[in-house]
């Protein structure tokens, strides 16, 4: 593999993310939460990674160590062939302006006080890139055209839709090389979804992204994903090509997820597979 | 950049709006106006005739003792023949600044100082409150009386000192407080991915949002600042070169003049609840406004 | 088969500070027996107002217009409050969206479905209690945890616990309004099961409300879409899904993707759901529908029997 290869890679070594219980009052042992635990995969150049499972099995916890919002416990994040998890903060700006994130909450993604153009050009002021130009292009490929009728809007004023694509807009403003999307859709409306996931495959195509996307919705994960990796407890207990995952799952829970996700037509008939994992 | 001052216009025709339609922020302002005339009126009242008008060292010849209301002397006299009426006038000068300079000190030390300990947390979170929390057991009176001591005089200067410095711990709980539940909020998570400093986010991202209840102590704060000086005035520790409302209440008590002379005790006392009332009139109108239900869908 | 709900030309608007919201219009369907109806649609597009409206429990600021809701042979839009709370939860039950919060924390579970019960029946506490045991057995919770407190239950099974509750007065009718949104997909699936089973076990009618058209596919004999406050299309599930009438409803299946079948291209639907301040004259989807001719802009459609058991309101397809 060739320097340029090795830089076109997200590649996860080990990742481990504990968070400490509270102490008992006369007990010795700390007790931890394995939230994320020893799992690595890797995303290869412009390919969607889908990162799935039920609430508490760890997928948020690891988009944000992605993005070192959270501080690793152990193992190894290299992107672009440098290892962020070990960095410390003075020394991340840097590496800032490769990994963005996309948040999922349309209505708290968005700072209430700032226009839209304030908003995006947060990034850009940052790492010292400001320019009007890059903003009005940002708002064009996110399909909020024209841009001078959003720029200096205030997000109160924006459907939930149109945030979504603002905060889009945000994270590519400073052509990071990888993307991290927390369930960028869950909250906004059906009819709306399916056109903020188009713009973020079309988007995809066009910048060659790299994409960890996050959800807990097996249906959107299989449109939009390439790859699949199913987490549970902290764990990854499946990960592979997407189709292959959701037609011939190999683990029981990825088995069980599947088997419980309704399907849009009333003639699907499944077999179900109960997980009891706690007496009710 | 028209466009920015368009929406600033539009913004701020909203705000008028609401304010326009709270019948606490209006009665708060009209009495707040109220005594913004009295205010500004001190000066050329006295300018009619200084030797008699002037509020320090002005006294009527032709009194021999307290008097009452009279075309000369609106309010009456006091026991030495000086004006009340400019006294009074006086006094709302004095209550306008110090209450508004404590409470603008006291706003902006409390703001700074709960959003450094909410954002940052750890060490600076506990040294920061700590100090806020002992700076709350310091009595006021006792402290007036050693400041003043040190520096060898009573003066309105330390009066605003000792207040601005008693009244943030509490405006720095709140804002702290804020703070904590805002620095979690996605919004100020996307300024940390993006790479903003944390200096940044403090100021461009949290203060803003933390301004709505800043603001309310704004107000309130003049309300408690007025009330605490007339009390350390009334008590005898005013600023002897200067007239306040706490000092005439002072004088009236010490002379002995409580229940002889009611055009003596009244004004100033009503005057001191009435312009406290209206601040906090306004403060609880502001609350009112940035009260959730107001929010649009 | 007989209908036990029947609503006819139901009209319901809210008054805001910015003037009156019309949130439901011209709403017109019945209920059989034994049928388990699904309410179909976005955020805004009346649903839960809807449901409210069965329930009559309509905040300060909203009316119902007109119209008849006729319930086990009465109208009860004229009833009044009090009228009103002998029917709620034995005639009319209902789980609310994010019920799992209605709970209050201070009091054990168990106990607060008995209060419920003896508000309602006047029994003695023993025979409530007797009855709780029963409905957790329905719904799948072991009778021990009604002596927990809600702070004990996971989310799976604080949901079954309002289930209980709202099947407490042995109602006829349930509304369930999007009882499932906040859990997870296997506790979801389990959840959806057990109402279903409860359903049909207790012969109750029922009108499930939701966003998700998976999950109204999988429980609901009869569809209702509901757009900006109007009922656009009804049908019977099958048929709906074969043979969707109005561009809204095809727009909607063509939005939902699937983990079955063939991957197809999801089709947004553009532009945004209309501001029911002042809503469009003609049909309220116009702005948004390909198939839009001038008729659509000035009249409003009538909701009227397309195919048989098939009700649509459309100028271009009728």
């Amino acid at each position: 593999m060739s320097p340029g290869d090795l830089m076109e890679m997200l590649n996860i070594e080990h990742l481990t993310k504990l968070f400490p219980l509270k102490k008992k009052l006369f007990s010795r042992d700390q007790q931890y939460v394995h939230a994320v635990d020893d799992i690595s995969f890797k995303i290869e150049k412009g390919k969607i990674l889908g990162l799935v499972g039920e609430s508490g099995c760890g997928k948020t916890t690891t988009a944000k160590l992605l993005v070192r919002l959270l501080k690793p416990t152990s193992g190894k994040i290299y992107i672009g062939g440098e290892d962020i998890a070990a960095l410390k903060e003075e020394d991340l700006k840097k590496f800032r302006k490769n990994i963005q994130m996309i948040f999922q909450d349309p209505y708290e993604s968005l700072n209430p006080r700032l226009t839209i153009h304030s908003t995006i050009a947060e990034p850009l002021i940052a790492q010292g890139l400001y320019n009007l130009e890059k903003i009005h292009d940002a708002l064009e490929v996110v399909g909020l055209k024209p841009p001078e009728g959003f720029l200096y809007r205030y997000p109160h004023e924006l459907s939930g839709g149109q945030r979504q694509r603002v905060a889009i807009a945000r994270a590519l403003v400073i052509d990071p090389i990888f993307v991290v999307a927390d369930e960028p859709t869950s909250m906004l409306d059906v009819s709306i979804r399916a056109g903020v996931l188009n713009l973020m495959l079309a988007l995809r195509k066009s910048f060659d992204l790299t994409v960890l996307f996050v959800t807990h919705d097996l249906a959107v994960a299989r449109y939009m994903c390439d790859d699949i990796a199913v987490m549970h407890n902290g764990k990854i207990v499946e990960i592979g090509n997407a189709e292959e995952v959701i037609r011939n799952p190999k683990h029981s829970y990825t088995k069980a997820l599947l088997s419980a996700v309704p399907i849009p037509d009333p003639r699907a008939k499944r077999e179900r597979i109960k997980i009891r994992e706690k007496v009710v | 950049m028209k466009k920015i001052e368009n929406k600033k216009a539009s913004q701020i025709r909203q705000i008028w709006g609401l304010v326009r339609k709270s019948t606490f922020i209006k009665l708060g302002v009209s009495i707040m106006i109220l005594f913004g005339i009295m205010a500004v009126f001190s000066p050329i009242w006295i300018h009619i005739n200084p030797e008699i008008y002037d509020p320090i060292i002005g006294v009527d010849p032709n009194v021999h003792g307290s008097v009452g209301p009279s075309l000369k002397h609106p309010l009456g006299t006091d026991d030495i023949g000086k004006d009340l009426f400019s006294q009074l006038l006086r006094g709302s000068q004095v209550a306008f600044m110090l209450g508004m300079m404590v409470s603008v000190f006291s706003t902006i030390i409390g703001a700074a100082i709960g959003l450094i300990a909410g954002y940052y947390g750890k060490i600076w979170d506990t040294l920061l409150m700590r100090l806020a929390d002992i700076i709350l057991t310091l009595p006021r009176l006792p402290l007036l009386i050693v400041i003043s001591g040190i520096f060898g005089t009573q003066s309105n200067w330390i009066i605003l000192l000792i207040l601005s410095l008693t009244f943030w711990p509490v405006i720095s709980r709140v804002i702290r407080a804020q703070t904590l539940s805002l620095r979690e909020r996605p919004f100020i998570e996307s300024a940390k991915v993006s790479g903003v400093s944390n200096t940044r986010i403090i100021i461009k991202h949290l203060a803003p949002n933390v301004l709505p209840i800043a603001f309310y102590y704004l107000t309130v704060t003049v309300t408690g600042a007025i009330l605490v000086e007339a009390g350390l005035s009334f008590l005898g520790f005013g600023d002897p070169s200067n007239m306040s409302w706490g000092m005439m209440l002072q004088w009236c008590f010490v002379k002995g003049y409580v229940f002889k002379a009611p055009y003596w005790m009244i004004p100033p006392g009503l005057c001191i609840s009435l312009l406290a009332f209206s601040f906090y009139l306004i403060g609880v109108g502001l609350e009112e406004m940035v009260n959730p239900r107001l929010k649009k869908r | 088969m007989d209908t036990v709900l029947e609503i006819k030309n139901l009209g319901m608007s809210y008054d805001t500070t910015e003037g009156s919201v019309s949130a439901v219009d011209n709403v017109s369907f019945r209920i059989m027996s034994g049928e388990a109806m699904g309410l179909v649609g976005e955020s805004g597009c009346g649903k839960t107002s809807l449901g409210m409206c069965i329930m009559k429990l309509l905040p300060e600021n909203a009316k119902i217009t007109n119209g008849e809701i006729i319930f086990d042979g009465e109208d009860i839009v004229p009833k009044t409050e009090d009228e009103m709370r002998m029917i709620r939860w034995k005639g009319v039950s209902m789980i609310f969206q994010a019920a799992m919060n209605a709970l209050n924390p201070v009091y054990k579970v168990g106990d607060q479905i008995i209060e419920a019960i003896m508000a309602h029946d006047k029994i003695k506490k023993e025979e409530a209690r007797e009855k709780v045991r029963d409905l957790y057995k329905l719904v799948g919770l072991s009778p021990e945890r009604m002596e927990n407190y809600p702070h004990e239950y996971s989310g799976g099974m604080r949901q079954r616990a309002i289930i209980a509750m709202a099947l407490a007065c042995d109602p006829k009718f349930i509304i369930a309004d999007e009882p499932t949104t906040a859990l997870d997909v296997i506790v979801q699936d389990e959840i959806i099961d057990e109402i279903k089973n409860i359903q049909k076990k207790l012969n109750m009618i029922m009108m499930y409300i939701s966003h998700d058209i998976s999950v109204i596919a999988e429980t609901c004999d009869k569809i209702g879409v509901m757009y900006a406050g109007n009922f656009i299309e009804y049908a019977d599930t099958f048929a709906l899904f074969d043979n969707p009438l109005h561009p809204y409803t095809k727009a909607l299946m063509s939005s939902f993707p699937s983990i079955e079948g063939p991957k197809k291209e999801l089709k947004p639907v553009p532009g945004e759901p209309p501001n029911l301040l002042n809503p469009p004259r003609g049909c309220r989807f116009y702005p948004r529908c390909s198939y839009a001719e001038e008729i659509c802009r000035k009249e409003r459609p009538e909701f009227i029997e397309s195919e048989s058991g098939h009700f649509l309101a459309c100028h271009r397809v009728i």
